[in-house]
């Protein structure tokens, strides 16, 4: 889809992978109109296509123009889905100079996504990795959390130096050198920041003006809590031995024991896991975990 | 070594890798007379065996185990030390230590009877790092914390020294390709086969040195970053759930900026001591050295332009 920007008009496609989340996907075609789109690739394991074309012939959203990208996704990887809807992405004519790569179930407004590619394609430096902003950020920004890193706007659209993963925009020039790791079953947005600071780009901004929602852990997805979790220690994995020094620059250890001895006695987190919106106390925690059956 | 404990008296061995510290395992053993003795095991690199000759001539009874550690790998040697003892059947309890970790006789016997003495049973405890009173401010605020037979531990993970049940070291194996961490593998691998009862000994005190030369310290702290994360890579390869646990968010981006700006820690990177991270990061320093493993800055950016040049992207 075109965006116009001040540096003129960008082509853009916008990139989801989905997994066992056909209503979801439903829903945000429903809320979000404007990605029953060409431009739009959603990522699938071939697997499921019949039941996300079911569900989504009878969604009555009439006529669904989104690409649909089929792979078969053995080890439910998801560097493995994002780097085939990049592949696909590279491939297609006329080029797209923007990716925004984002969520089966993130929310975000038509303005948003304009003000996030604005922000991307404006921003001094370039190539740069500009990510919209989440509810917490807007709340640090309204003021009551403190100053923000290296805040500058450009043509009124607020940014600042932070990391996040969520809504994110790559330029051309990024996705076709970097590839995502297959083995990475998680963090493998980490990974494309850890491999873009160890190519020299620094530009990696929060658009505050990109505003975007998106529930945590969901059912469908990377899985149960269960599965995340091992799936995000193997991300974690891939991290360390790629980026040593960027994941070894706090030693060796995770400093969470508290909660290792509680999944060691058998217990797991009933819902969130540690970590995004759900940063808590260590002990809040340890009460939210169940024994497993 | 005999330990009295309340239960009768347990066979404990103990073992302590070294490599470039002849002095001060020589200091070491001359504070702690009560190690220099046949059920002490002193792992060390065959090349280097000729270098300890004068510990050897001091303390003649301690029981050497040598090989060739290349690339030097600390979980290496303790393998081989482990696979000399381990195939000892007289031994009840092993005392894992450093070459530079100093306890007194009463802190070895604690943590032996913290380890014997402990109602759930296989039990490992560890030893308390001064360092750690800092935390404590005598409120002893920490999890599950009991006192058995007047012996005081809480659980959690600490490094050695530790007394470790002879049942779980000899079915236990180290990976050999860890330069740090080998005691947290350790402990990984105890709580996922279900042997949860691991405690830090309060009557255990001991002190030691951080990034001392020698050992596994390297001058450049820099080197240190890659070493911790590859070692990291193996345990979280091994033990995904509990890396997993704590999160992804556990990444220090600050650093990680830093670092790939071209910044190096001054003497020390952050982990273990007590430090604040802002204090840490206002210590870095602009690194003019060679660059190892980051690659060159914005190479990407120069090779795309000069492609552009010759056909259109």
């Amino acid at each position: 889809m075109r965006i116009e920007t001040h540096a003129g008009p960008r082509e853009v496609a916008i990139l989801i992978p989905t997994r066992q989340r056909a209503d979801v996907v439903v829903k945000q075609l429903k809320k979000m109109p404007f990605l029953n789109h060409s431009d739009v690739f959603y990522g699938l394991d071939n697997r499921e296509a019949k039941s996300y074309a079911a569900t989504l012939a009878n969604a009555g959203l009439g006529a669904v123009h989104c690409t649909f990208v089929m792979y078969r996704n053995e080890q439910h990887s998801v560097g493995f889905c994002r780097d085939q809807l990049r592949l696909a992405g590279l491939k297609r004519r006329p080029k797209f100079d923007l990716f925004v790569v984002t969520d089966d179930n993130a929310v975000f407004k038509e303005e948003s996504l304009t003000n996030l590619v604005r922000c991307s394609v404006e921003y001094p430096v370039q190539p740069n990795l500009t990510s919209g902003s989440g509810e917490l950020m807007r709340y640090y920004a309204s003021g009551k959390g403190g100053a923000l890193k290296d805040l500058r706007v450009i043509n009124d659209l607020r940014s600042f130096e932070r990391v996040t993963h969520i809504f994110t925009a790559v330029p051309r020039i990024i996705y076709r050198r970097f590839a995502y790791p297959v083995e990475s079953l998680a963090a493998e947005d980490r990974y494309r920041t850890m491999w873009a600071l160890s190519h020299g780009i620094f530009a990696i901004r929060e658009c505050l003006d990109a505003p975007y929602s998106k529930p945590r852990q969901q059912p469908g997805g990377t899985g149960g809590a269960e599965e995340r979790m091992r799936a995000t220690g193997l991300g974690f994995a891939k991290l360390a031995q790629d980026f040593p020094v960027f994941v070894g620059c706090t030693g060796s250890t995770p400093a969470r024991w508290s909660l290792i001895m509680q999944i060691a006695k058998g217990y797991t987190f009933a819902g969130k896991l540690p970590g995004g919106s759900n940063r808590v106390s260590e002990d809040e925690l340890i009460s939210q975990m169940v024994k497993k059956e | 070594m005999l330990v009295e404990t309340h239960g009768g008296s347990v066979n404990v061995a103990i073992a302590i890798p070294t490599r470039f510290r002849v002095e001060e395992l020589a200091q070491t053993l001359h504070k702690m007379p009560f190690l220099v003795g046949t059920d002490t095991f002193i792992g060390v690199d065959e090349r280097e065996y000729e270098a300890y000759a004068p510990v050897r001539k001091l303390f003649p009874s301690l029981v050497w185990e040598t090989y060739l550690n290349e690339p030097p790998r600390v979980g290496f040697c303790r393998e081989r030390l482990r696979r000399r003892i381990a195939a000892n059947p007289a031994y009840d309890y092993v005392v894992l230590s450093d070459d530079i970790k100093r306890f007194d006789f009463t802190t070895f016997t604690n943590l032996v009877r913290c380890a014997v003495e402990f109602p759930k049973q296989p039990c490992t405890a560890h030893g308390f790092h001064e360092s750690r009173s800092f935390y404590g401010s005598g409120t002893l605020d920490y999890p599950d914390f009991q006192t058995v037979n007047g012996i005081r531990s809480y659980e959690g993970n600490s490094c050695s020294p530790s007394a470790v049940n002879m049942q779980l070291y000899r079915t236990f194996f180290y990976p050999e390709d860890v330069d740090m961490g080998e005691d947290t593998y350790m402990t990984f691998w105890m709580l996922e086969h279900g042997y949860d009862s691991i405690r830090v000994c309060y009557d255990a005190p001991y002190s030691g040195r951080r990034h001392q030369p020698g050992g596994t310290h390297v001058a450049d702290p820099n080197e240190k970053l890659i070493r911790a994360g590859l070692s990291t890579a193996v345990l979280a390869k091994a033990f995904p759930l509990f890396y997993g646990a704590a999160g992804v968010t556990g990444v220090a981006w600050k650093f990680v900026f830093a670092l790939a700006r071209g910044y190096r820690f001054r003497e020390r990177p952050p982990g273990g001591s007590p430090r604040l991270h802002s204090d840490i990061l206002a210590e870095m320093e602009r690194w003019d050295g060679p660059v190892k493993v980051r690659p060159k800055p914005h190479t990407i950016i120069r090779r795309a332009n000069r492609k552009r040049g010759r056909r259109a992207d």
